[in-house]
């Protein structure tokens, strides 16, 4: 009983990290029909550029080892702040290079150019961090929580709450801020947006951010339970990218349901035998997909003859 | 390619494999070649499925997972042959591309994505988990090579052993996708509801390209694991399934030398670059970045672009033979060709087809009317099976029809133009027509790959009878231009040259008028009677009065979901109740509160 | 002094030329329309008008200033409105939004609230309807909609395409209603429009447009007595 209670803690924590990336495809899918498929690589400067910034202000080399003294949860906030934004900044880059070229051209092309950019972006990453993995402290300390006799780790508390805060506000900017309405514009009909003013294209630079700027802040908020690594994204990325399809690429409520399924499927079935993990899960993901193609909560599309 | 260029080609590359022993080439070397064979035979099945079929699979590596664990343990464990175990392979390889086909035909897009990056790792976990059978990252060790005159395979042995599967893969995909089938998958990818209407089965299609690349994936996996001896589960990986895609879009899919140009480039690419590996990443992302964008179509795509440009492609000569559709007398006048009761469908809480009934007579010429959104496309997609019904019954000739796929119904002898064009844009006109005849190209499977000789008879004679079509419906000239780059009038007329090739008893033409000028409408009238007089019964949708007027023999009158009249065009004209749905009376916002409730 | 000026202007989908050298003006205060087959090439003007379709050669100005390489939103900022064919109301948010969106390129919240009370007034069916999503109106209703989106944005000229597009013959003469409140109002309107009759009626002047080309001008009067428009377009 215990072990199950652990493993839902961990198995949130993970779902709202799946749920974050994924919504960043929503973002972009709907606004482009396209997505980064090479979405794993910005987890990497997400985590690493925040750890190397506290050990650069703690007067150490900028690749090395935290002293939890170092990590507090006002400097973790800073750096969590530079990640996103460093990150984010990426995703114009993205945009620009591999994204404006294909849209619109259909095919796969774009899905190739993102995984281009996703090599050289975790390139660079090995380039200036190198290949071994980075233990980050969690700035809420390492003592775990007793809850009813389960231990839960309070960087997992921590990952949930500002995940679940991120996908709320998130879901309020969009649902009810001017930028959201134009941005559902944009994603309902990108020539109708642009005949009542809005800048098309200034809109999807923007959800590029944000797609960008959330795998950043997924990758900070994971470093902690995983450590920080050039090789800590694919994984991740390929999970959150199979939550947004299962809960439905086009809707950004079924991406974050997606993720937390995801999420508490994959702790559960840990518990049983972890080296099932992989395979029951992407098992799951194929039948769910062949009785709904377009995910649990994706809207239907008929094409109309 | 040109026969003859292509037997030159073919030529040269026998010549120069028999060379190699005379090169100074070294191991190393050699295993190049050999990796670039192997890197081909996965990409060129993999390019018939995501060139010609147009599904992107993801998940490749786990087919090529497939062949290679069935050669090591069919060897290894059960004793088998290692020629055997080759063949054993491809077995598996088809059963498992049947597998992974059964999910992928039924989702498209970032699904169809998921679905084969799923499978992909599926397998990936298998092989490293399940220890016992596939030994993990230990591997399987001692996998015999095949050997000839008791003597195993060397390297160079090895080179020429792929270089003929190579090239023997080549020619048997050249011959079945220059037919019949390369024509069917290319049409699933352009317009599946259009491939439908003229008899493919788009499931049984892409099915078959899914074994096609399947089975090319295994050989490839199961002659690295010969040549290795070795094999474990870190060949399996998410990237190998990307390089096998790579490989193919790259080199330019959809090209027959695509995979080709694909697979020599980057394995020499990447063997060059092996030296410096972190520049062997950067070279390897740049390329898949800015590549595409320099060649949207791959090197084959770019290739092609520069041979154009030098050359006019001169049209294949062809003799038209004479078209056999408009000259056979067929249902000439005898009774209800098509009976329909109580059809109905709904979407939701809108009915655009509410218990309708009529029936068709031999031989006429039937026109369907009513304002915008009366329900008649939606009539039109639950006769051609586009769209199933939610009751109701269809009868063609004595034959229950509704609710079967819309394949099945062309089958039978219904045949359709769509509303909003749905030509094969990229195919000539000719390839258009010789789609519509799809189910008349009497050549099936195996004939196709092989390339025998009654098989190329069928597909000449189908071009002859297609060209002789073309031409009688004044489209000769241009049977070899894109359909898509025709002048709109042209491409209108097309669809309908497609639709006649099926040999049809029942043609339903979707507003064929729409957007053709008054000279091009009054053309168009006069080929529909040209049909009617070949015995082709007609249901014609159309908004323009004086054609419906002035051709057809009875007229049906649909207004929001319901049949209000029918009978002859004179009787319409003065019907108060179709004068009502097209001036609009005073009760139609009742009419419209109705259709609200 | 017209307001909208197209001189020769050529538009090109790949291969395909949709204009072939048009020219046309509109003036202040006139209501003008196009007529013509399908695919004649209507839509594509107007659409190039928009900025959505940027021209091969030629040029187009509004009050003075070049539109050839403009992009669709700074059209809107510059003073055209576009009501586009097909409606492409955004079906997944209610009315009261839709309208707020024609406001977009607008910086006065005041002035917006004060538009959408007043096209409440002229369109009393989507102040009923303010809060249903747009995709589920009727036809009509999305026309009306398109129409009022339009002008939220304070147009000077106002690009009317099809508004009679697949709508019940009662609808269609809501909507010329519509048109014929805006001319007395003062709005400048070009419209492309399926129903020549219709059309000609309410405008001041009228082109004939027929595979990319003008064949014909002249008053609404003129061209509705016209034997050849007659013919080819009214069913006389």
């Amino acid at each position: 009983m215990t072990a199950i209670l652990q493993a839902l803690a961990s198995g949130l924590a993970l779902g709202a990290i799946y749920g974050l990336i994924a919504l960043g495809f929503n973002i972009t899918y709907a606004t482009t029909k396209t997505f980064n498929f090479g979405q794993g690589a910005f987890l990497v400067p997400g985590s690493l550029v925040g750890v190397s910034l506290l050990l650069l202000a703690a007067g150490k080399p900028h690749w090395g080892n935290l002293a939890p003294s170092e990590m507090t949860l006002f400097t973790y906030g800073l750096a969590t702040l530079a990640s996103v934004a460093i990150v984010g900044a990426i995703g114009i880059l993205l945009y620009y290079c591999a994204i404006k070229p294909f849209v619109g051209v259909g095919g796969l092309n774009w899905v190739l150019s993102t995984i281009g950019f996703g090599i050289i972006l975790q390139n660079t990453a090995l380039a200036i961090w190198g290949p071994a993995s980075i233990a980050v402290p969690s700035p809420l300390g390492n003592e775990v929580y007793r809850i009813a006799g389960a231990g839960i780790r309070p960087q997992e508390v921590l990952v949930a709450v500002v995940a679940i805060a991120v996908m709320v506000g998130l879901d309020f900017v969009i649902r009810r801020t001017r930028f959201g309405k134009a941005l559902r514009a944009v994603a309902f009909n990108p020539q109708a947006a642009a005949i009542v003013g809005i800048n098309v294209e200034k809109i999807v630079i923007i959800a590029f951010v944000i797609s960008s700027a959330l795998a950043g802040l997924a990758g900070i908020l994971i470093a902690p339970i995983t450590t920080a690594s050039v090789f800590i994204g694919l994984g991740v990325a390929l999970k959150a990218f199979s939550a947004a399809i299962v809960g439905g690429l086009t809707n950004a409520r079924g991406c974050v349901l997606g993720g937390f399924l995801l999420g508490l499927i994959e702790a559960l079935v840990g518990l049983w035998r972890a080296e099932m993990r992989e395979i029951t899960i992407f098992l799951l993901i194929i039948i769910v997909l062949v009785v709904r193609p377009s995910g649990l909560l994706g809207a239907r599309s008929v094409e109309k003859i | 390619m040109p026969g003859l260029h292509h037997a030159l080609g073919v030529t040269g590359v026998v010549a120069a494999l028999a060379l190699v022993p005379l090169l100074p080439l070294n191991d190393f070397h050699l295993q190049i070649l050999f990796t670039i064979g192997v890197n081909y035979l996965a990409a060129a099945g993999l390019n018939v499925l995501v060139g010609y079929a147009g599904q992107k699979s993801l998940g490749h590596a786990g087919l090529f997972a497939v062949g290679a664990y069935t050669a090591a343990i069919a060897n290894v464990d059960w004793g088998i042959n290692p020629w055997l175990s080759l063949v054993l392979a491809c077995g598996f390889g088809a059963v498992f591309g049947l597998v992974i086909a059964m999910p992928s035909v039924r989702v498209s897009g970032p699904s169809l994505a998921m679905v084969t990056i799923g499978f992909g790792i599926v397998v990936e976990k298998i092989v490293t988990e399940w220890t016992d059978i596939f030994k993990g990252q230990a591997g399987l060790y001692g996998i015999s090579a095949p050997s000839i005159f008791g003597r195993s395979f060397t390297n160079l042995h090895w080179v020429w052993f792929v270089g003929l599967l190579c090239i023997v893969t080549h020619l048997l995909l050249r011959s079945l996708l220059r037919g019949r089938y390369g024509r069917a998958f290319l049409a699933v990818q352009l317009a599946e509801p259009a491939a439908q209407s003229v008899g493919i089965s788009v499931v049984r299609a892409k099915t078959l390209a899914f074994v096609i690349s399947a089975v090319t994936c295994a050989l490839a996996g199961a002659v690295v694991a010969q040549q290795n001896q070795y094999f474990n589960s870190d060949f399996i990986t998410f990237n190998l399934s990307i390089l096998f895609l790579v490989v193919v879009i790259f080199g330019g899919s959809g090209s027959l030398y695509g995979p080709l140009f694909g697979a020599v480039i980057l394995t020499l690419l990447d063997a060059w670059l092996a030296r410096w590996p972190a520049l062997q990443h950067f070279t390897y992302g740049a390329l898949l970045l800015f590549s595409l964008y320099l060649m949207p179509n791959g090197i084959a795509g770019a290739l092609a672009n520069l041979v154009k440009r030098s050359r006019s492609a001169q049209p294949p000569a062809l003799s038209p033979e004479r078209s056999l559709l408009l000259e056979q007398k067929r249902d000439r006048g005898t009774g209800p060709l098509l009976v329909v009761k109580d059809l109905y469908k709904a979407y939701g809480g809108i009915v655009p087809v509410r218990n309708v009934g009529f029936s068709i007579s031999a031989g006429k010429v039937h026109a369907l009317i009513g304002p915008n959104g009366a329900g008649k496309t939606t009539l039109l997609n639950l006769l051609s099976g586009h769209v199933a019904p939610n009751g109701g019954s269809i009868r063609f000739r004595d034959q229950e029809i509704a609710g079967e796929p819309p394949h099945r119904i062309a089958a039978l002898g219904i045949a359709r133009t769509f509303q909003n064009l749905k030509l094969f844009g990229d195919l000539s006109a000719l390839d258009n027509v010789l789609l519509g005849a799809h189910l008349h190209v009497e050549t099936s499977f195996l004939p196709s790959l092989l390339g025998l000789t009654a098989s190329r008879r069928a597909e000449r004679a189908a071009r002859g009878q297609a060209l002789a079509l073309l031409t009688e419906l004044g489209l000769g000239e241009r049977a070899f231009e894109q359909a898509k780059s025709l002048p709109y009038g042209l491409q209108r007329r097309l669809e309908i040259a497609r639709a006649l090739a099926s040999r049809p008893r029942l043609l339903l033409l979707d507003e064929p008028a729409a957007g053709l000028n008054p000279q091009e409408t009054h053309e168009l009238g006069e080929v529909i009677q040209r049909i009617q007089a070949a015995g082709i019964t007609v249901l014609l949708i159309e908004h323009h009065m004086d054609l419906v007027m002035g051709i057809s023999d009875h007229v049906l009158v649909l207004d929001y979901g319901e049949k209000i009249a029918e009978g002859a065009p004179d009787t319409i004209r003065q019907d108060p109740r179709v004068i009502a749905a097209y001036l609009g009376a005073e009760d139609e916002t009742e009419a419209q509160i109705e259709v609200v409730a | 002094m017209s307001m909208l000026r197209i001189d020769d202007l050529k538009v090109r989908y790949g291969a395909v030329h949709a204009l072939k050298g048009i020219s046309l003006s509109v003036a202040a205060g006139e209501i003008v329309t196009l007529i013509g087959g399908n695919g004649a090439g209507k839509s594509t003007l107007m659409r190039t008008i928009a900025g959505l379709v940027n021209p091969a050669s030629g040029t187009i100005s509004f009050q003075g200033r070049s539109l050839n390489a403009i992009r669709p939103h700074d059209c809107v900022r510059l003073g055209i409105g576009h009501s586009p064919e097909g409606r492409l109301v955004f079906g997944d948010q209610s009315v009261r939004d839709n309208l707020m969106l024609g406001a977009y390129a607008r910086n006065d919240t005041d002035g917006v609230e004060a538009d959408i009370a007043r096209y409440f007034a002229i369109f009393p069916r989507l102040a009923e309807r303010q809060d249903q999503l747009a995709g589920t109106l009727s036809g009509g209703e999305q026309q009306m909609l398109a129409i009022a989106r339009a002008l939220m944005s304070r147009p000077k000229l106002l690009l009317l395409d099809e508004p009679s597009l697949g709508l019940a013959p009662l609808i269609v003469r809501e909507v010329f209603a519509v048109i014929r409140r805006l001319r007395e109002e003062g709005m400048t309107i070009l419209l492309v429009e399926q129903m020549a009759n219709l059309a000609l009626g309410v405008a001041d002047r009228a082109y004939v447009i027929e595979t990319g080309t003008i064949t014909l001008e002249g008053t609404g009067a003129e061209l509705l007595r016209d034997e050849r428009v007659r013919s080819a377009y009214l069913g006389a």
